[in-house]
């Protein structure tokens, strides 16, 4: 299949251009949030750094940084930086505790948002003959209404189903003949379990789909391919920085083009705030370079991943992000290593304990340990001890290849590790007490 | 003769061991066989009783790890050499011993031992014309 683009001049656009781009819409991005966002300006004016010195984006770094706690803080316009007039759209993330935060966008925001979103279902297969079923939450949510704006773009027959009433979803992929999914990786899970109990595989006719708003595995992604018959592609946003669409997988299916003319990343060590080379692993952060109501410079995601650039065979020029190897908010610093207990639970999962596990990091004698509590399980457990062992230094040397650092290994009984209403302790951290 | 054995997961903890023959005990299961392997984490039970189907759904309904092998249990004459002549024997055959253990009673005069083996049935072949280390009844 030929290769398709959404904005193919912009999707692969020379390095030279891009950063062109990036340049000059990160030097006027900067005026704007100086001149219209009193909260940032301030912040700017601590840090000692004014527009004058970002002449492009090798400046980036002399930057503040925001968080989501800025965000809470100026909740809820402190960072309109457009007149009330010229914003068109409210959408807000899904914040559980605490305010929420709420993103504005003037039209063209709103409009560039649409051709990340385009630009992701073009690169996933998606064209004007597809039936594209958008089982994404609408409202305030933006997964529905981001897949749904880019939908139209690429002038796919788009059925706005939301989430939920899943006979109701599985009838119209049927009826309407559904040829692209968009919702969340988990509800793809399910919607395949149902077709495959009810014995739908032969009445629908899905060939993509596009799966993201939370973390899924390949395990998954072949798990999902062969329920629906359908490719699955990752896509990566969030509201803050505009909603999805900011990253898409290609059909090499294995990392996600950063949709660079409108967002810059930049991989910072969590601890220092310092920038990485590219290739190491640390917080993604997001700098918007050209949407007006909600400006963000430096945002920090939270996320895990690695970046990298380099030639693709879809011919985008795009750097690609992993997926998220996790969250900083759960990242342990160990013997001055970053350890996230994601990167245990994928090795543990590998080996066959899909069970439950806990890890113990204590300092002993001024030195970090880290110990893995793994409960036995029943295809594991032998009446061999040399056969418990080996298993036992599997998950050793795999723990030391993901990790860098030695870790201990200990095999408990069954249910014994500690649980809180119903959800397993991952990890208890004795140096804080 | 071909006996199933069960093996349980146990941490190396005070008292672990204990609870195990005290929920089969009070459940009407009584030990016949029993035998620990270890690390200094955790270890292993392995153990012969008078009701091993009765006693898997116990220590299963306790939540235990337990998995249940095949073994093979031997009768060896009370006298020296009585062991490693059965043990050449099996050799000769090509039936390596993964580990032994010995039944707590003793049967005419000799010790029964439990025997883990690839093939139990090629042991019992084996021992079919050797009917001095041959057990044909258990319990
Ligand atoms: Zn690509």
């Amino acid at each position: 299949m030929e290769n398709q683009y959404y904005q193919k001049e912009i999707e692969t656009a020379s390095p030279e251009t891009l950063r062109k781009w990036q340049d000059e819409r990160l030097v006027k991005q900067v005026r704007h949030v100086w001149n219209d966002l009193p909260y940032y300006r301030k912040k700017m004016e601590e840090a000692g750094v004014t527009p004058d010195d970002i002449k492009s984006r090798d400046d980036l770094y002399k930057l503040p940084f925001l968080t989501k706690d800025d965000l809470r803080d100026a909740y809820p316009y402190g960072f309109l930086a457009v007149p009330r007039k010229d914003c068109v759209r409210i959408q807000s993330t899904s914040g559980t505790t605490g305010k929420r935060v709420v993103a504005f966008y003037t039209k063209e925001d709103i409009d560039l948002w649409e051709d990340c979103c385009a630009r992701a279902i073009t690169a996933a297969g998606g064209t004007a003959d597809d039936v594209l079923q958008v089982c994404y939450g609408y409202g305030l949510f933006t997964g529905g209404a981001g897949l749904h704006g880019g939908s139209h773009k690429v002038g796919c027959m788009t059925l706005p189903m939301s989430s939920g009433n899943t006979d109701r979803q599985l009838q119209f992929m049927e009826d309407l003949g559904t040829t692209f999914l968009c919702c969340t990786p988990s509800y793809a899970q399910y919607l395949g379990e149902c077709v495959k109990e009810r014995g739908l595989s032969d009445r629908i006719h899905l060939r993509a789909g596009i799966f993201g708003a939370e973390a899924w595995s390949e395990e998954m992604r072949r798990d999902i391919e062969k329920t629906l018959g359908l490719k699955a592609y990752d896509i990566y946003g969030l509201t803050e920085i505009s909603g999805p669409g900011v990253a898409f997988e290609c059909c090499e299916q294995n990392g996600m083009h950063i949709n660079e003319d409108h967002f810059i990343a930049e991989i910072i060590d969590p601890e220092t705030g310092k920038v990485l080379p590219e290739g190491e692993k640390g917080e993604l952060v997001f700098t918007s370079v050209d949407k007006a109501a909600f400006p963000l410079i430096r945002y920090r995601t939270r996320d895990i991943c690695v970046l990298h650039r380099g030639k693709c065979s879809c011919g985008r020029t795009f750097l690609k992000m992993s997926k998220p190897m996790g969250r900083t908010d759960d990242m342990l610093i160990v013997k001055g290593v970053n350890v996230f207990p994601s990167q245990i639970e994928t090795v543990l999962m590998e080996l066959g304990y899909t069970s439950n596990y806990q890890i113990v990091v204590d300092r002993v004698n001024a030195t970090d340990t880290i110990e893995v509590l793994v409960e036995m399980t029943a295809e594991n457990f032998s009446d061999e001890l040399g056969k418990i062992t080996a298993i036992e230094k599997n998950i050793l040397s795999a723990l030391k290849a993901m990790l860098g650092i030695s870790a201990k290994v200990r095999l408990v009984a069954p249910k014994s590790i500690e649980r809180s209403e119903g959800k397993a302790i991952r990890v208890i951290d004795k140096r804080k007490i | 003769m071909t006996l199933n054995q069960i093996s349980v997961f146990l941490e190396n903890r005070t008292g672990e061991l204990s609870a195990i023959t005290r929920l089969l005990s009070e459940n009407g299961v009584d030990l016949r066989a029993l035998n620990i392997a270890e690390t200094s984490d955790y270890g292993i039970i392995r153990f012969i009783s008078n009701d091993q189907r009765k006693a898997a759904a116990i220590l299963s309904a306790e939540d235990y790890v337990i998995s249940v092998t095949p073994v093979s249990a031997v009768a060896v004459p009370d006298r020296p050499g009585g062991l490693s002549g059965l043990l050449a024997l099996m050799a000769d055959a090509g039936l390596n011993v993964g580990y032994m253990y010995s039944v707590f009673s003793e049967s005419a005069g000799k010790a029964i031992m439990i025997m883990r083996v690839e093939d139990p049935e090629k042991l019992d072949a084996l021992l079919a014309s050797h009917p001095e280390y041959r057990m044909d009844e258990f319990c």
